[in-house]
């Protein structure tokens, strides 16, 4: 029974605040859905959790069955059973899709695994995920589509077996026959570890097929209301505005990048 | 047939590829030698294929003279992850038209440890290609050299010559010089160089550790994607999976060096 507790979080992106005290609890089997409109602080929290170094946690804990978080490595958090499915993963061309999993899966045994365990476990994944065969052999995320970026992402979960995952977006890129694979393998990995999720989307059908217990809104780096299902129906039908009316907050606005100009190059100047 | 030799300190090996012949050879400098010339000649349109092995425990210097007659074809791979300088003088003659020849190069430089290479490939006939892919890492002080010539005589046209070099840099105090050249006198060719020089991507370390991999170990799985294309050429499946866990180790992925 996995039990990850977020107390008052604030959490500093190059001195700017995103969180700004952020309190919530997910446990082994739960499904929390995190909604909010961009740029006021999903990825944030989760990449924080996962202890990206680009994020400074400025006050507050994180405890995964009683133990600080905070205090832990990047990789000794995913070894204490954290998993981040992320809405960027990098390509690192060179090293094969089943070097790396069977590296991160010996990273947390005492004793290797089996050659013979592990590509069966890696080809079942790879089935249910209905993803061509050879992505064992091919460079991890090297030439992926977006959306085979996304499914590789659920077959490393499916393989590392986290007691609580958080999937950042992983429904983007995927088109509809995709995410219903996507969300089967997330269901029928859950019903198999018992894993907690938090699940970050903007996407009401994706919710659908993984039929949250818990749903959150998060604005302006807090989470304003949370509730269940019925709260993604209300996000999906009537938008944040409600909320921004209702709970007297107001959603950061994502700044909308003007173009640059770099100026004249090689233009000849007359006096 | 693989043909299997070990070289001793001070050795010469001279060895011809016979027309139309088709030979492979793995040759594993011993933990005495010190110096082993090695001088080839690639007889009209003959294959062979070349695996150079350093086990050299102290400093070693090592001098490849090779000519390639007229279509012949020849493939030519060099590891070393030994924890010793090495000197390495490369010389390819592509003698008459249409000869072909490839170097792939591994090199590990631990703590303090010097390698040094100046390799040239000369085209002295048209329609003839050489190819040179060097790959290196460096731990703590290493030290890594590598001068790659890529020279096209005048009257070679259709030739090609192209280069790429690829360092990985890691920890502090490591020294890398690389100086790709391309010596072109002729209108004619296609030719190219591509040099990266690098720390590991933080984004990709990131990923790598949200995996579970130390430090340590998502550096050494980047290191083993340097020396894999080299070690993907010998044809011995057993002594594969041996060099690869060598290597392995050595780049610290299983935790240790």
């Amino acid at each position: 029974m996995a039990d990850l507790v977020i107390k008052d979080l604030h959490v500093s992106v190059e001195n700017k605040e995103i969180l700004k005290g952020l309190s919530l609890t997910v446990k082994s089997g739960e499904r929390h859905a995190l909604m909010g409109p961009n740029g006021n602080g999903k990825s944030t929290l989760l990449a924080a959790i996962m202890g990206n170094p680009k994020y400074t946690v400025t006050s507050g804990s994180i405890t995964l069955d009683g133990k600080d978080v905070l205090q832990m490595s990047v990789d000794e958090r995913s070894k204490a059973g954290l998993f981040l499915g992320m809405q960027y993963p990098s390509v690192v061309s060179g090293v094969t899709n089943s070097d790396f999993l069977r590296s991160a899966i010996n990273a947390r045994l005492e004793k290797p695994i089996s050659l013979f365990k592990f590509i069966k476990e890696m080809d079942k994944a790879i089935e249910q995920l209905e993803m061509k065969p050879d992505l064992a052999h091919r460079f991890l995320n090297d030439g992926f589509s977006g959306g085979e970026k996304k499914r590789n992402e659920i077959v490393q979960m499916m393989m590392l077996k986290p007691a609580i995952a958080m999937l950042d977006e992983i429904d983007s890129g995927l088109d509809v026959d995709a995410l219903r694979i996507v969300s089967d393998a997330i269901n029928q990995c859950q019903q198999q570890t018992d894993l907690g999720l938090l699940i970050v989307s903007h996407y009401a059908r994706f919710y659908e097929y993984l039929q949250p217990t818990h749903a959150h809104v998060l604005m302006d780096g807090q989470i304003v209301v949370s509730g269940d299902a019925s709260l993604v129906e209300k996000v999906d039908q009537d938008g944040y505005e409600w909320i921004e009316k209702e709970y007297h907050v107001t959603a950061n606005k994502e700044e909308d990048k003007q173009p640059i100009s770099l100026g004249s190059c090689g233009a000849k100047k007359y006096a | 047939m693989l043909n299997r030799k070990e070289v001793h300190n001070s050795e010469t090996l001279n060895i011809q590829i016979d027309s139309r012949d088709q030979k492979s050879y793995l040759i594993e400098l011993s933990k005495d030698c010190t110096k082993f010339d090695l001088n080839v000649e690639c007889l009209e349109n003959s294959f062979s294929k070349f695996f150079i092995l350093n086990h050299a425990e102290s400093a070693c210097e090592l001098n490849i003279n090779m000519v390639l007659k007229q279509d012949a074809n020849c493939q030519m791979g060099v590891l070393d992850l030994e924890k010793s300088p090495l000197k390495w003088n490369h010389y390819v003659d592509l003698k008459e038209q249409g000869a072909e020849y490839e170097i792939l190069s591994g090199q590990l430089c631990q703590e303090h440890i010097k390698k040094v290479c100046e390799m040239e490939v000369r085209h002295n006939a048209p329609h003839t290609n050489g190819q040179m892919k060097n790959f290196a890492v460096l731990f703590d002080y290493g030290q890594y050299q590598m001068i790659a010539n890529g020279n096209i005589k005048k009257g070679c046209f259709d030739a090609q010559s192209h280069q790429a070099t690829r360092v990985l840099t890691l920890g502090q105090g490591h020294k890398t010089k690389v100086i790709p050249l391309l010596l072109i006198d002729e209108n004619d060719v296609k030719a190219s160089h591509a040099l990266t020089i690098g720390q590991p991507d933080a984004d990709q370390l990131y990923y790598l550790q949200s995996r579970g991999l130390s430090t340590k170990q998502a550096v050494g799985l980047l290191s083993v994607g340097y020396f894999l294309p080299v070690i993907d050429l010998v044809e011995d499946e057993e002594l594969k999976d041996s060099l690869r866990q060598e290597m392995e180790s050595k780049v610290g992925l299983h935790g240790h060096q």
